[in-house]
């Protein structure tokens, strides 16, 4: 595993010039960036749309971000923004695939329970479907969620217990 | 059925986001109150359902892909993008002001007839944010900031949407061909 001065270095080598950085980069981070959009988005399509944006930020900006801040926490912020933006250009988000003709199929309540999952977050709001997101699925702190989302700690909290509240209202029959 | 008191505290005690006393406090509650030991039961429950929804990654080829066309598009000069439409001058006034006060006081000041080169770089009269807004105001002639909006047909993109895009290189280039552009229209 890379540690952040794996990145630094990965920055500089991408300044200078060698290509090969970047998708170390990419390698690197691609999974995490892939499974936040897809947990916003709940959907493949739109999270392989969001990241390939997030990616093609990252490239078109690595030249000018300031090395004083690490590249996880820069690269992160591209991806909640980027998410949140993808929220308010589609308006009506795309329904979730209903899944009519698969629950006839074998593993019918898993499916039932994935798309009771899909569902519920994406009655959240799109800034506690996002602190949620990064807390749970990601194991952020609330203050580092508060300064990947440009928000304070105490706000972070705020909207994750508000995220948990509601899921837990809106699961209840599978809880 | 009236709420317990305690159950605000739930969702900390389960984060592990309470302080060793008030953990002892609300361990001591959960002793008498089938309430809160039942949602905790439930939001355990929640915990691990939600935990319960694997991400698929996408197929390796996905990725290269998307390495595959940015590297086409680094391959591409990137020339500065000078197709604006809908020019929002009001936004560029803050920079063109110090620029075209610096371009006046040389060409038009009395003691100044000749012709004399500009004693700074234009990136650094840019980058001089200590000029007096208010100097600059007397300075530049209003109807001369008007006029900017001459060169505004040329131009089909929001600026303010382009500009983000450029390095500080890329936009002392910018203005300077605008500010070309602009004075040679006087």
């Amino acid at each position: 595993m890379m540690n952040g001065d794996d990145d630094v270095l990965l920055v500089k080598e991408f300044k200078a010039g060698q290509d090969k950085a970047f998708e170390t980069i990419l390698d690197k981070y691609r999974l995490s960036v892939y499974s936040i959009c897809y947990r916003y988005t709940r959907n493949d399509e739109d999270a392989r749309e969001l990241s390939q944006d997030v990616f093609i930020k990252v490239y078109r900006n690595l030249d000018k971000f300031n090395e004083k801040s690490k590249l996880f926490t820069w690269l992160y912020r591209i991806v909640v923004n980027t998410c949140l933006s993808f929220k308010r250009k589609n308006k009506f988000f795309k329904e979730p695939s209903t899944m009519v003709e698969t629950l006839v199929m074998p593993m019918e309540e898993r499916l039932m329970m994935k798309k009771a999952i899909d569902d519920a977050l994406q009655e959240l709001p799109e800034r506690q479907r996002m602190v949620f997101i990064l807390r749970h699925y990601d194991g952020y702190k609330f203050d580092e969620i508060g300064e990947l989302m440009g928000i304070t700690g105490g706000a972070a909290k705020a909207n994750h217990h508000h995220a948990i509240k509601k899921l837990r209202d809106l699961l209840k029959e599978w809880l | 059925m009236k709420e317990c008191d305690y159950q605000n505290r739930i969702i900390d005690y389960l984060e592990n986001s309470l302080t060793a006393d008030r953990r002892r406090d609300f361990e001591a509650h959960l002793e008498d109150c089938l309430s809160c030991t039942a949602e905790i039961q439930r939001m355990r429950n929640l915990y691990g359902l939600l935990s319960e929804d694997p991400v698929v990654a996408p197929e390796p080829g996905f990725w290269r892909a998307i390495h595959d066309r940015v590297r086409s598009e680094a391959a591409e000069t990137r020339p500065i993008p000078i197709r604006m439409r809908r020019f929002a001058w009001w936004k560029l006034t803050p920079v063109l002001a110090p620029i075209l006060a610096v371009l006046a006081i040389f060409i038009f000041h009395p003691s100044n007839q000749k012709t004399v080169a500009i004693p700074v770089s234009l990136d650094n009269v840019i980058r001089d944010t200590n000029l007096d807004p208010l100097m600059l105001g007397r300075i530049v002639d209003d109807n001369l900031v008007k006029s900017m909006d001459r060169i505004e047909p040329y131009y089909e993109t929001e600026l303010d949407e382009v500009i983000t895009d450029l390095n500080d290189k890329e936009k002392g280039e910018l203005i300077k061909k605008i500010t070309e552009q602009y004075v040679g229209k006087i």
